[in-house]
């Protein structure tokens, strides 16, 4: 299975009036594509702050104190605001608790949900073609470089090559762009025929005349040869709906209704047909303006084509672009193998733990300088790691130096309050205020952080190093060609406020809400709880992204609305193949939702496993609590409930931080902090119950018999 | 043994005016009674008017229509229901539908009921040693909301003796100190403001502060819905020893309907203001008879992903499932101790179902 998604040592703190709070203690998780995983927990608990993380979104007195999450090869906690624009809504959406508090109460449902798509539209049209021209110009200066140092001179032929290529990008822009608006305005005809269907079976009200006048209009701009074919049935269509608009306010309801539902029938039909690719497509026609393809299906057209290109041009392009390539890749290897001597060198340096400012920087600053310059461009996965390395080394240093000079102020204040709380004390009465805890930074947790950072890029280095014999030139070249190929679609999108409409209209008919168009234009604060859940996923839904995030998605909810908004998502799911992370507390709803399950407590991941397994056969004294917690339909006896609350993160306890609610401790849960004990290949969880060594504790009654009774059922 | 009966409410009616004209009608028309000692459960969705009908028994709203009775004398009574049928007869009567003897008729009789419900109604707000407030406390579904921040722990729980007139502070603060105990929490707590607890802790002391006075009925709205997980155990299993140890009657309010079967003797489901099934907990999810009821049941969320994932759930569309177009549907005992909103149709439908189940 294909991982989306790595979290590794996750640390986060945050700043408080009352001291630093750990909420998130080193947490490791993977998320594979099309699966979900539900993290489980009290609140405070820390599943939030590790959701938030991932988004981007964390408050602003947060510390990320270390840690990674990979997402596409990116470090999420590294990259800067602007990357994240790119990321954030569009390949990772979140939804959250409070439908109410996460729409905005004075815009229409409408508004909310095409402002983010005008949005994407226009921003990624301006930045493609940038990335397009860059891109060419750069394969350029690489080819002509290779052929020189070969010693031959091509650059004629490589600039007509490149020429020509941009060339026919632009003529499949151009068909593309075409394409683009025909099926704009056929989807919002779509979208409104069919509600203007609906208004006219209910015998509503409505312009009549208007709305024709304006479908013959989308009807004429949606003709299109790869769209709506000119053929005797959409002319006879069309010379109906002239007769009608002719007809005008005297048109008859009934024909006009028979007329809607053949036009209806036709944008549907044409909009599920299949798209052509314009790529090919763009090359073929400028070689043969004249060609008529219009007797053949688009999927042979796409094959005809296809070949065509091939044969014609793109081999012969692809056996220059490898030259390029081959020379880009080799110099970055070459200059990494340079590089990763000095790496060593500054890994030995801050590992030596005697390091001072001036040092530090000219170590580091040569360094980054050379790993900017080492990186292969021509390389259009970009690896993060290489790119953030400079800042994210300068922030790790620039933390332990402000921690050196901080640390020593802090604790001089800390003593001083200390000293006249004690006298306070001594006097006998109780101060009114609150001793607050000194801030230390760990200096060896952030020299560990930086020595990390260099240490993944040596990692990183060699394995590129190693690879190098395996580098495949044509896999990379076509990987280009698919790069430029995306850009340029890009910057033909078609997008404007009625198209928009009429994507909004589908998503939110996707998500269950009956007569959208009238959704559409309503207020938050005008529909039910369910309701307004539903347009907060449509809207995280618009962008079509990979993950999907939902906190505590059905808390706010009622039963009978809590079951269809998870049936909604399970759906979704399963038809976009997305990778879930679902956080809540309530057991049963992971029961329903989860492929696999970890529970945290205290910003600990305590037990993680397949949800059969966390069901079945839970192993932690914490799951076993909220397990037995909870009455089920069966459930006759005292409920087990969970001792006190949990406890105070801005001093975690030593040991197990569960083991003072918990009943099975043991002495050593006082005293040392229980790893994660492997219970399966899937299954592990953090007891020292699992600990050969430990005495054999069953778990409570109330949660077997349960288990034995679902086992009972089930056969 | 004949039960004894604590609380009757009948024909409860509480409409809420929207603008000039339009009325939303909140709850319409419920009928229920709770025994002495038992706890009865009362689901349904949000909106459904579950709140509206706890709030109407201890009068936070002046009731619509209707009566309540606790232990058998009137604590509530509608009025605006009567001054309807008037306003209606009178309306008829221009109509030409009925007689000017009739109207005169109806309207006496009408208003001989407004001043039996007026006398009833002034009589427990006049009376000022009544134990009616005494009798029934309320406990809020948010802890947070429910306690004054500015009052200690001590005065909040003490301020309901205060009020009926205890002067003896040794006496209010021994009382204080029972309670606390009582509902999990220590002395020194007393002194303390209600932010400075936990959400736990807090519906801890809403508890206390209801069962200082002695209730004989606790009115429960969602107490624990606003509560953490591990928290919710704990104010279920507190409640649950209390109502056995003080032999209290709860009215409990809430959506959660695993929590509702494991707490409850009785539950009525409630769906648009309306009681459409109550029955036995036992009974009410052995044999579902009304189609909300089972779309409900369907959709409890359960600990077990097999089933779970297998789970089909019931959509329940009021206008598919009932054709009432013929005849209207009303409150019957399909079998003994147990209701369902329906007419005759699907009450001979219910019935035969049971049958068949019960051989």
């Amino acid at each position: 299975m294909e991982k989306k998604l790595e979290v590794k040592n996750l640390q986060i703190s945050f700043r408080t009036q009352g001291g630093i709070l750990k909420a998130v203690r080193n947490i490791s998780f993977d998320l594979y594509r099309g699966e979900t995983l539900a993290i489980v927990g009290e609140s405070g608990s820390g599943k939030s702050v590790t959701s938030k993380a991932i988004m981007g979104i964390l408050a602003g007195n947060s510390i990320v104190e270390g840690g990674e999450i990979l997402y596409d090869g990116q470090d999420l906690l590294k990259i800067s605001e602007e990357d994240f624009h790119k990321l954030r809504g569009d390949k990772v959406a979140m939804i959250f608790q409070d439908p109410m508090s996460s729409l905005n109460q004075i815009m229409r449902v409408g508004q909310q949900m095409t402002e983010a798509m005008i949005l994407k539209a226009k921003t990624g049209k301006k930045n493609a073609k940038h990335a397009f021209n860059d891109m060419l110009k750069l394969l350029g200066e690489n080819i002509n470089a290779a052929d020189k140092e070969a010693g031959v001179d091509l650059t004629a032929d490589v600039a007509a090559k490149l020429a020509k290529f941009d060339e026919f990008c632009v003529s499949a822009t151009k068909i593309e762009r075409e394409f683009n608006e025909a099926n704009g305005s056929l989807l919002q005809l779509e979208v409104d025929v069919d509600s203007v269907i609906q208004m006219l079976k209910k015998q509503k009200k409505i312009e009549l005349a208007a709305e024709l006048k304006k479908f013959k209009k989308l009807y004429g701009q949606s003709f299109n040869p790869y769209l709506v074919v000119k053929n005797d049935e959409t002319d006879a269509c069309m010379s109906e709906l002239t007769a009608l608009v002719k007809n005008g306010k005297n048109a008859e309801p009934e024909s006009a209704l028979k007329t809607l539902e053949k036009l209806h029938a036709i944008a549907s039909a044409a909009l599920a047909l299949e798209k052509p690719n314009f790529f090919t497509l763009g090359y073929y026609l400028t070689a043969n303006p004249n060609a008529d393809l219009s007797s053949m299906s688009i999927a042979e057209m796409n094959e005809m084509t296809r070949e065509y290109l091939d044969r014609e041009f793109m081999f012969a392009f692809i056996e220059t672009a490898e030259k390029g390539v081959l020379y880009s890749h080799k110099k970055s290897i070459e200059k990494k193998a340079a590089v990763l001597p000095e790496l060593y060198a500054a890994l030995e340096y801050f590992k030596s733990g005697k390091i001072d400012e001036k040092t530090a920087e000219s170590y580091i600053k040569p360094l980054s300088e050379k790993v900017i310059d080492a990186i292969d461009r021509l390389n259009v996965k970009k690896e993060s790691i290489e790119y953030v390395f400079p800042s994210a080394v300068s922030t790790a240093i620039k933390e332990y130096f402000d921690g050196i000079k901080k640390n020593p102020i802090e604790e001089k204040k800390y003593l001083k309050n200390k000293a006249k709380y004690d006298k306070i004390i001594r006097k006998g009465s109780q101060p009114d205020w609150v001793l607050t805890p000194q801030v230390i930074v760990d200096l060896d947790l952030k020299i560990s952080n930086i020595c990390k950072i260099i240490e993944n890029l040596c990692k990183h280095y060699e394995s590129d190093i190693e690879k190098d014999a395996a580098f495949d030139a044509n896999f990379h070249v076509i990987e280009i060609i698919d790069y430029l190929k995306d850009q340029a679609s890009k910057f033909v999108v078609k997008m404007n406020k009625m198209i928009a409409k009429a994507k909004a209209i589908k998503l939110l008919e996707e998500v269950g809400i009956p007569e959208p168009a009238a959704r559409f234009r309503q207020y938050p604060f005008e529909l039910s709880g369910g309701m307004r859940q539903r347009v907060v996923i449509a809207i995280a839904l618009a962008a079509n992204p990979d993950i999907l995030i939902c906190d505590e998605p059905t808390t706010a909810l009622d039963v009978t609305i809590q079951a269809q908004i998870l049936e909604l998502i399970n759906n979704i799911k399963k038809e976009r193949n997305l990778s879930v992370i679902f956080i809540t507390h309530n057991m049963g709803v992971v029961a329903n939702m989860a492929d696999r399950i970890a529970v945290m407590y205290a910003g600990k991941i305590v037990e993680y496993g397949t949800a059969e397994e966390i069901f079945y056969e839970p192993a932690h004294p914490y799951t076993w609590a909220l397990l037995s917690s909870m009455p089920d339909l069966y459930t006759k006896d005292k409920l087990e409930s969970i001792p006190g609350t949990p406890p105070n993160m801005i001093y975690p306890p030593r040991g197990d931080a569960f083991a003072a609610r918990n009943k099975y401790a043991l002495e050593i849960d006082f005293e040392i902090e229980p790893p994660l004990f492997d219970v399966s290949e899937t299954h592990a969880a953090a007891t020292w119950l699992l600990h050969p060594n430990a005495p054999k504790v069953e778990m409570p009654g109330i949660i077997k018999e349960r288990i034995e009774r679902m086992k009972k059922e089930r056969e | 043994m004949e039960k004894e009966v604590l609380l009757s409410v009948q024909n409860l009616r509480q409409y809420f005016k929207l603008g000039k004209t339009r009325e939303l009608k909140a709850v319409d028309d419920v009928s229920f009674d709770i025994y002495k000692g038992e706890v009865f459960g009362l689901v349904g969705e949000s909106g459904c008017g579950k709140t509206t009908t706890g709030r109407s028994i201890i009068r936070l709203y002046d009731i619509t229509g209707g009566s309540v009775y606790y232990k058998g004398e009137r604590i509530c009574a509608g009025i605006r229901s009567y001054k309807d049928a008037i306003k209606q007869a009178k309306k008829d009567c221009a109509d030409g539908k009925i007689t000017k003897d009739e109207l005169a008729e109806i309207v006496a009789k009408n208003k001989e009921e407004i001043k039996k419900a007026q006398a009833d109604h002034s009589k427990w707000s006049r009376k000022k040693d009544n134990n009616l407030t005494n009798e029934i406390q309320m406990i809020f579904q948010d802890p947070i909301a429910s306690l004054d921040p500015r009052m200690t722990v001590r005065d909040i729980i003490a301020e309901g003796l205060i009020i009926k007139g205890i002067k003896d502070k040794d006496y209010i603060d021994k009382q204080v100190y029972k309670i606390l105990e009582t509902v999990g929490l220590v002395q020194e707590h007393a002194s303390r403001y209600p932010h400075e607890f936990s959400g736990g802790q807090r519906q801890r002391i809403g508890i206390a502060r209801a069962v200082i006075m002695n209730p004989e009925l606790i009115i429960a709205d969602e107490p624990i819905s606003a509560l953490d997980v591990s928290i919710q155990a704990q104010v279920i299993n507190l409640l649950n020893d209390l109502s056995r140890e003080l032999g209290l009657t709860i009215l409990f309010i809430a959506h959660d309907l695993a929590v509702v079967k494991y707490f409850s003797n009785r539950i009525a489901v409630m769906y648009f203001g309306k009681i459409v099934e109550l029955g036995t907990s036992d009974e009410l999810f052995a044999h579902p008879f009304h189609p909300y009821t089972r779309s409900l049941l369907s959709a409890i969320p359960l600990p077990d992903p097999i089933t779970e994932k297998n789970r089909t759930r019931i959509v329940y569309n009021p206008v598919m499932d009932h054709d009432y177009s013929k005849e209207g549907p009303s409150m019957r005992e399909v079998y003994p101790g147990h209701f369902v909103y329906c007419n005759t149709e699907e009450f001979e439908k219910y019935r035969r179902e049971y049958e068949e189940s019960a051989k």
